[in-house]
């Protein structure tokens, strides 16, 4: 790479927030998944919209592809390839404005969301999904770019629900706002306003069609009370009723499931649902004695809800299976590669089904290779569940590597297909086996991302082949 | 290749990105080096990362690498927060054992190296003149329970901190030494990955106590301390013969057997938690526990407290290469004293004085900087 390419940028943001240094590039190469990634030329820090605007019509003009990067958290695959402009969006972290009579937090997109929470929280609010899906150390515009599974989704949906309106640069470089917002005189107070919902364009797109450096996103007030329940089961399949009728009663804020992997420390049974219930404190003893009802009708046994309570109030995952984050997670050289999707209630249990199988079948060479599967879970949303078929895989081995990736195509084939599940986080190593499935919709998108991004400069190829330069 | 020996470790980095953030204060960063360079290889993600590379053969290790990796100030707030609870400042040491191997150091580190072979002490100061501020050789290299171990920046720099300690003990009537030729802890050689002038100066050190006889040995810096505690040990080969402890944990010994009077201060301050003596040790209750007890003084604590308090950015001897980020860091870290509205900012730890001094003087601040062992003496 060449260096007129690093002082162009250097002259858009300032020569400390560029960096050429391969010590610098290694750093924003892979995401937290096992899919490999090429390194990139170079690594810009913008600090504002207009220096993104900036380095994208720079971009165009020298016909040099850009990734765009919050946190990197996902697992599901940056997609960086080798020679490419890293965009690194975190310096972009400003809270601009809590409006509590309206309802909204306005950040920039590189703000940490456990961080937009934190000061939510300091005025008796909290982001309208109060778990930004995944790691909480994530970027708030990362998280809407890839429409993160949130917790609470079994009552608040997705996290893509309750964007307001987005800040976005486009791949030509020019800025747009979305919704109410898109009136330079009205207040970014409503989605649905101003013509098509152009927010739900960029929601999950994964950056290929522009470059969110701004949210406007939906608060809440924090609920008076909190309560949990956890409950075993004997048989899966009651499990996942006893989840459906407290979906159908709206009796949760939030259920998650367990269908594999460890058990619960302490715990027998085949199948796990953790409850969790915020709603004033009367109605949320009351739907919490309704969810148990179902479960016990269902023949599930109640226990201690300790670790329910620890997992929702301490986000970490390890306390799903009553276990502290120390010895659960310590010196542990696994990665995740996970796949994921959208299922009816009902449909879980075929896609339950068809894992456990293909487990049992499977069971020789998850031996030979060391696989372990860290969980079978579902976080049931309002119409379905979404589940994770997450395997671990030990990285100091590379044949245990190999048949990792090998093994997250064949789940995510099975799954797609006869497990009937759709991903919603995508990224590069989940799309190859979705996007051509999407027969019309998938045309529709390349059309898109043509006509939007011409010289395929916005992470070209992430979700699906589109020629870029890279 | 001393990074060898954390390969699970370093592979088992989730690249989580919990290192960077303040989970608890909005858009602040928890790393002082990050904070202030702003790319992922300054902060421990970014040198897990650096260090995963030069274990594939991906990386080399080069000047670009030694950049980074000596941007710490070994604050350990990044492993207070990893999700897998990765050793990373034992990492880290690795990573610079490896640079110093290669004599790819920070130019300031070998400075300070060329100076502390000359002078044995960081600051260019001559060993004859390490306990000129002591009123009397009656304590020193006698047969006693207690040695307090002085330290090169209490003994050269802070002073008033190395009185207060021999006052305290002096007026607590404790049966106590001082070593004629103290000589430094070796804390220097660790930051910068010496191991084996660590080790040289440990057993020095280790044999001159040794030779008074002491059960007990008090520190007025964290730094010393917690060398003592967990480098010596294991950089020797051998458990110490006594026991060690920072000397505010030391008086709130007496403190609760209600063995010291003391007179009124009319205070309101407010305490910054040493990286070493907090996150390092544990030691976080002590030194409040002494602020406590003076009556008339009221403790505000800032709103980064104990695990979470945020570096002064004095530690580990980045102040030699990376002054933006000392003085960014301290000023940030004073700006946060300031702000709980205290008029003196405490401290346990002559680096961290050390840098408020700097900060109130570029802040043009009047709040007063004291260590607490200086408060303590005033007042018995």
């Amino acid at each position: 790479m060449g260096k007129p390419i690093k002082q162009d940028l250097a002259a858009i943001v300032g020569e400390r927030y560029v960096s050429d240094s391969v010590a610098d590039r290694i750093c924003y190469s892979r995401d937290c998944g096992p899919d490999k990634a090429g390194l990139p030329d170079v690594v810009v820090r913008p600090g504002s919209t207009e220096e993104v605007a900036a380095i994208v019509r720079l971009a165009n003009k020298v016909k040099k592809p850009i990734y765009t990067r919050g946190r990197g958290t996902t697992f599901l695959g940056s997609g960086v390839k080798d020679g490419v402009i890293l965009v690194e969006m975190t310096r972009m972290n400003r809270i601009e404005r809590i409006d509590l009579s309206a309802g909204y937090v306005a950040a920039e997109a590189g703000a940490i969301w456990h961080g937009i929470d934190v000061a939510l929280h300091r005025v008796g609010r909290e982001l309208a999904v109060p778990g930004g899906g995944g790691l909480f150390s994530c970027t708030i515009g990362g998280t809407v770019a890839v429409n993160a599974i949130p917790h609470g989704a079994t009552e608040y949906g997705m996290t893509g629900d309750h964007v307001l309106s987005l800040e976005v640069v486009l791949p030509d470089g020019s800025v747009i706002n979305t919704g109410s917002a898109a009136n330079p005189r009205s207040e970014p107070i409503e989605r649905n306003a101003n013509g098509p919902d152009l927010a739900g364009l960029f929601i999950g797109s994964y950056g290929i069609l522009g470059i969110i450096t701004k949210v406007i996103y939906r608060t809440r007030p924090i609920p008076e009370a909190e309560r949990f329940g956890f409950y075993a089961f004997d048989d899966y399949r009651e499990a996942i009723d006893a989840a459906c009728g407290i979906q159908m009663a709206q009796a949760a804020t939030f259920v998650v499931g367990l269908f594999g992997g460890p058990k619960p420390a302490g715990e027998e049974g085949d199948a796990f649902l953790h409850v969790i219930v915020r709603d004033r404190a009367t109605a949320a003893r009351e739907r919490l004695g309704e969810a148990s009802a179902i479960c016990v009708a269902y023949h599930g046994r109640p226990s201690s809800a300790e670790g329910t309570r620890r997992y929702w109030q301490e986000h970490m995952y390890s306390w799903l299976r009553n276990t502290a984050p120390g010895p659960y997670y310590s010196n542990r050289p696994y990665f995740c590669p996970e796949v994921a999707g959208f299922t009816s209630t009902s449909g879980l249990k075929k896609a339950v089904e068809l894992f456990r199988r293909l487990r049992a079948e499977r069971d020789a060479e998850f031996t030979r290779y060391g696989i372990r599967v860290k969980g079978l879970d579902a976080y049931f949303v309002r119409n379905g569940a979404y589940l994770w078929i997450d395997t671990l895989y030990d990285e100091r081995r590379q044949d245990a590597w190999d048949y990792a990736l090998k093994l997250r195509g064949d789940i995510a084939e099975l799954m797609f297909t006869e497990g009937k599940m759709s991903p919603g986080g995508l990224g590069a190593g989940i799309s190859p086996f979705i996007m051509t499935k999407l027969g019309g919709t998938f045309e529709l998108f390349k059309t898109l991302k043509k006509t939007l991004d011409p010289n395929g400069i916005l992470n070209p190829d992430l979700l699906f082949p589109t020629g870029g330069m890279a | 290749m001393n990074l060898e020996k954390y390969r699970d470790q370093i592979y088992s980095c989730l690249r989580c990105a919990f290192c960077f953030d303040d989970f608890n204060e909005p858009q602040k960063s928890i790393c002082p080096a990050y904070s202030t360079y702003g790319f992922e290889s300054y902060g421990a993600r970014g040198k897990i990362t650096i260090a995963r590379g030069l274990l594939d053969g991906t990386l080399n290790y080069d000047d670009e690498i030694t950049k980074r990796s000596y941007a710490c100030t070994e604050c350990a707030a990044c492993q207070e927060q990893c999700f897998k609870h990765l050793d990373l400042l034992e990492i880290y040491v690795a990573l610079k054992e490896d640079l110093a191997e290669r004599d790819l150091l920070p130019s300031g580190v070998t400075e300070l190296l060329k100076v502390m072979e000359k002078f044995g002490n960081p600051y260019q100061r001559p060993p004859e003149k390490r306990l000129a501020w002591i009123p009397g050789r009656a304590q020193v290299d006698k047969k006693a329970e207690v040695l307090l171990f002085v330290g090169c920046t209490s003994a050269y720099l802070r002073r008033g901190m190395a009185r207060a300690a021999y006052r305290i003990l002096d007026a607590l009537s404790v049966d106590f030494t001082l070593l004629g030729d103290e000589h430094c802890c070796g804390h220097p050689y660790i930051s910068v990955g010496k191991m084996e002038e660590a080790r040289r100066v440990g057993e020095e050190n280790l044999a001159a106590i040794e030779g008074l006889g002491v059960e007990k040995v008090v520190f007025t810096c964290p730094g010393c301390l917690r060398t003592f505690k967990a480098d010596v040990p294991k950089l020797t080969g051998r458990p110490l013969p006594f026991d060690v402890l920072h000397l505010t944990e030391f008086v709130s010994q007496f403190l609760s057997e209600h063995r010291i009077r003391l007179q009124r201060s009319s205070r309101i301050v407010t305490y910054h938690d040493p990286c070493n003596l907090g996150r390092g040790l544990g030691v976080y209750e002590p030194p409040r526990q002494v602020i406590e007890a003076i009556p008339g003084v009221r403790l505000v604590e800032m709103p980064r407290n104990r695990e979470h308090s945020f570096c002064c950015g004095n530690g580990a001897y980045v102040r030699y290469d990376y002054e933006e980020m000392s003085v960014k860091s301290e000023l940030d870290r004073f700006t946060e004293a300031e702000g709980t509205g205290a008029d003196t900012v405490l401290s346990a730890c002559p680096a961290c004085k050390t840098g408020f001094l700097d900060a109130r003087r570029r802040a043009e601040s009047q709040i007063e900087v004291l260590d607490v062992l200086e408060l303590l003496a005033q007042v018995l």
